[in-house]
């Protein structure tokens, strides 16, 4: 029986393989954006214009971070997508020893990546006080901040760790505050709104400096760096498409993209449709149906998929790998420490390592998920197997039962409950990773929650959550259920009388 | 190899110069002990003497590390793993407490070996139903789990699961010791009734010596790892070779031990 896992594992594994061919080999132009609105109205403006030239071209809306989108590129998995000439020089290209356009040039052409000219607009960091609090205390510029230290920080995570963030920030200014976590952009308006932080790092270019009457302060020092938004592409994409690209230079100000992502977030107008707007086009994009309600039955499906396959797949290797654990107590060990050790990488770390073998989409997550499932199933496996006295299993050797009948008619029937309990707990656990997947491009109920925290849209954000919770007691129904046909009667507690 | 031709005290299992050690603790040191033909043989002695030791090697459960265990003339330790299961199939073995396999029935459990052999089921029904009236214990019990059987009605079970391919050699270890004292008694004489009925070579390990006395033809005495004397309940007594021998029979002798009054 163990051959017959292995083999239908194998199987498993060749035909995730086989889908991540065909997804690669498709022909289209593959358009990227990062996971906040402007950087998806720009993927979509770039999707919409090269679509108008006769090109086919998909957009995959609302990927991770910087990094994640930049080794996608690099590796193939898409095209084109908008970025910041600060961030190129800043994060991706931190070695470059100078600034200026031949050098950067040259050192992404290095990486098989070309730049197009500046699309006109400078979104720069800002550090952005709420009004009445910044008119209160008098602060105007961040060499003001210094002599408020009580001041609350709320940095997005992003501008936490960056090279340009907030830990350059500090000295060069010599802030004292040391109230100053991490989070959401996105969430840290809404603590700017109810006043649990007093200050944020906001882009020149949000829509929300309006709608909650934020004061950028004055960058008396000179710190932040340009961030003009650029479009970087492939080198060996199309020069038609190039062409397309290039078309976009210096075409949006400042002003219109204020007054795009306002449309966006403020006034609830899909991404697409701002695009369309813009081009001077009509109609809804495609993705213009993510924000509507009854657009969840395909994410569930997906994510079911998701969490369906990876836990099939983990299944078929994880038991086999249990078994062997408890054999060979040597190789148990590391076996174990390494599942472990898949188990401690964070998953968005997880899912950048997938990119350069699997690209971005359905398959890098999928297997994803089959890493983290492997941990509690084999663990629970070996468990349950070491677990039985060995007068038991001397019991039934002694019959004269050979070894893989002793472990499919006595070792695997013992072990099933702790092997259902393993299955179940990488089933939930996978239920709640799967969101995550979202960020790679695989869709799921991730992609609401995402899109409804980049848009401020509650409505959009349970529309994902709620599903994903029910899904996770649904999965639990579902084995207390299994426990029924799999476990064994003389295993099962008895009942309370 | 022996049958039911085999004259009774013939040696049907001899160990010979047998020592084991696990883990640089000597368990066995030069242990030379005949199983008889249709004769019951009784390993006695204080816990942690060595006596299940002495059933896992006449098993090849375990191997010895000096000296050799002879099943007629042939070493076990030059068995292949399917001659060794053979063997194993024709031998019957109660561990301590039993060793019953929880997911199955009182039933599944003695049927287990048959099934997997592919006897039918009307030849597993029937010898099922011949073990359970053997060992006394009711339809309804057969078809329970272990953790609905009472402790005798467990070691009555196990019983049937060592006896059903009608082995040549039954070994049990300490088959009555978790029981309480009525159980026994009555489980002690069942147990001497149906080996008499059944003429099997039994070896079984107990560390009570009236119950060696009610089982048992030969008394053998294992100390330390090795056997300090061997004979009837009567031997031991007015002959006891070691001040040891003398001094076991006298505590055995004196009040309750082990919950017999």
């Amino acid at each position: 029986m163990t051959r017959a896992c292995a083999v239908a594992a194998c199987v498993t594994l060749a035909a995730l393989a086989t889908s991540a061919d065909a997804r690669a080999a498709r022909p289209k132009l593959r358009v990227a954006s990062k996971a906040f609105t402007e950087s998806v109205i720009l993927g979509e403006i770039v999707t919409q214009a090269e679509r108008a030239a006769g090109a086919e071209a998909e957009h995959r809306a609302g990927l991770g971070g910087t990094r994640l989108v930049w080794d996608s590129l690099v590796n193939g998995a898409v095209d084109v997508y908008p970025e910041y000439t600060g961030t190129i020089v800043q994060e991706i290209l931190p070695a470059l020893a100078s600034a200026d356009a031949a050098a950067l040039e040259r050192a992404l052409a290095a990486h098989g990546v070309g730049m197009t000219a500046p699309l006109g607009f400078d979104n720069t960091y800002a550090i952005g006080l709420a009004g009445p609090r910044a008119r209160a205390l008098g602060v105007t510029r961040i060499s003001d901040l210094r002599a408020h230290p009580d001041l609350t920080f709320g940095f997005s995570n992003e501008f936490m760790s960056r090279r340009d963030g907030w830990p350059a920030l500090r000295s060069r200014y010599d802030l004292p505050q040391t109230r100053v976590r991490g989070l959401d952009h996105d969430l840290a308006y809404k603590a700017l709104g109810d006043g649990t932080i007093d200050a944020t790092d906001i882009y020149t270019t949000d829509a929300e400096i309006r709608r909650f009457g934020l004061l950028p302060l004055v960058d008396d020092r000179a710190f932040f760096a340009r961030y003009d938004a650029v479009l970087l592409y492939r080198l060996d994409v199309a020069p038609a498409a190039v062409a397309v690209l290039h078309g976009l230079e210096g075409r949006i100000d400042a002003a219109t993209m204020v007054a795009l992502n306002a449309r966006a977030k403020l006034d609830r107008v899909p991404e697409a449709d701002v695009a369309a707007g813009f081009l001077g086009g009509a109609g809804s994009g495609p993705r213009g149906s993510a924000r509507s309600l009854r657009a969840i039955a395909p994410r569930v499906a997906e994510h079911l998929e998701l969490v369906g396959l990876s836990l099939l797949a983990a299944i078929l290797v994880a038991v086999p790998l249990g078994v062997l654990a408890a054999k060979r107590r040597r190789l148990g060990q590391v076996v174990l420490a390494a599942t472990g050790i898949v188990q401690t990488i964070p998953t968005l770390a997880l899912l950048v390592f997938m990119i350069p073998l699997f690209g971005i989409g359905t398959v890098p997550s999928l297997v994803a998920l089959f890493l983290y499932a492997l941990l509690p199933i084999v663990r629970n496996t070996h468990a349950g197997l070491v677990g039985i006295p060995s007068d038991v299993r001397e019991s039934a050797e002694a019959l004269g039962l050979p070894p893989a009948a002793i472990l499919r008619l006595v070792e695997l029937p013992l072990a099933s409950p702790f092997i259902l309990a393993g299955v179940q707990s990488a089933a939930v656990v996978n239920v709640g990773a799967a969101t995550l997947g979202a960020l790679i491009g695989a869709g799921g109920l991730g992609q609401p929650i995402f899109t409804g925290i980049r848009l401020d849209d509650v409505g959009l954000i349970l529309a994902g959550a709620v599903p994903a919770s029910l899904l996770a007691l649904a999965v639990q129904a579902l084995f207390e259920l299994a426990g029924r046909l799999v476990v064994p009667r003389g295993l099962r507690l008895p009942k309370a009388r | 190899m022996s049958d039911d031709s085999t004259p009774p005290g013939s040696p049907v299992l001899r160990l010979v110069a047998v020592s084991k050690a696990f883990g640089g603790v000597t368990a066995l040191d030069g242990i030379n002990l005949d199983v008889e033909a249709r004769r019951t043989t009784v390993l006695i002695g204080p816990s942690g003497s060595g006596k299940t030791t002495v059933l896992r090697l006449m098993l090849g459960l375990v191997r010895p590390d000096v000296g050799q265990v002879l099943h007629g003339d042939a070493p076990l330790g030059t068995y292949g793993p399917a001659e060794l299961r053979r063997f194993r199939a024709r031998t019957g073995y109660v561990v301590q407490d039993g060793g019953l396999f929880a997911h199955l029935t009182a039933a599944g459990n003695v049927s287990l070996m048959a099934r997997h052999l592919g006897w039918t089921p009307r030849r597993i029904a029937e010898r099922v139903a011949e073990l359970a009236e053997l060992v006394r214990l009711s339809e309804t019990m057969l078809a329970r789990h272990p953790r609905e059987l009472s402790g005798g009605q467990r070691q009555r079970v196990a019983l049937m699961r060592a006896l059903m391919l009608d082995p040549e050699l039954l070994f049990l270890d300490e088959p009555l010791g978790a029981l309480d004292p009525l159980v026994r008694a009555e489980l002690q004489d069942e147990l001497a009734e149906i080996f008499r009925r059944l003429g099997k070579s039994v070896v079984i390990v107990t560390h009570d010596l009236a119950e060696a006395a009610v089982l048992g033809h030969t008394i053998v005495l294992v100390h330390e790892g090795r056997i300090v004397q061997r004979g009837a309940l009567d031997d031991l007594e007015r002959r006891p070779a070691t001040p040891f021998v003398a001094q076991f029979v006298r505590a055995q002798r004196r009040g309750p031990v082990e919950g017999r009054p």
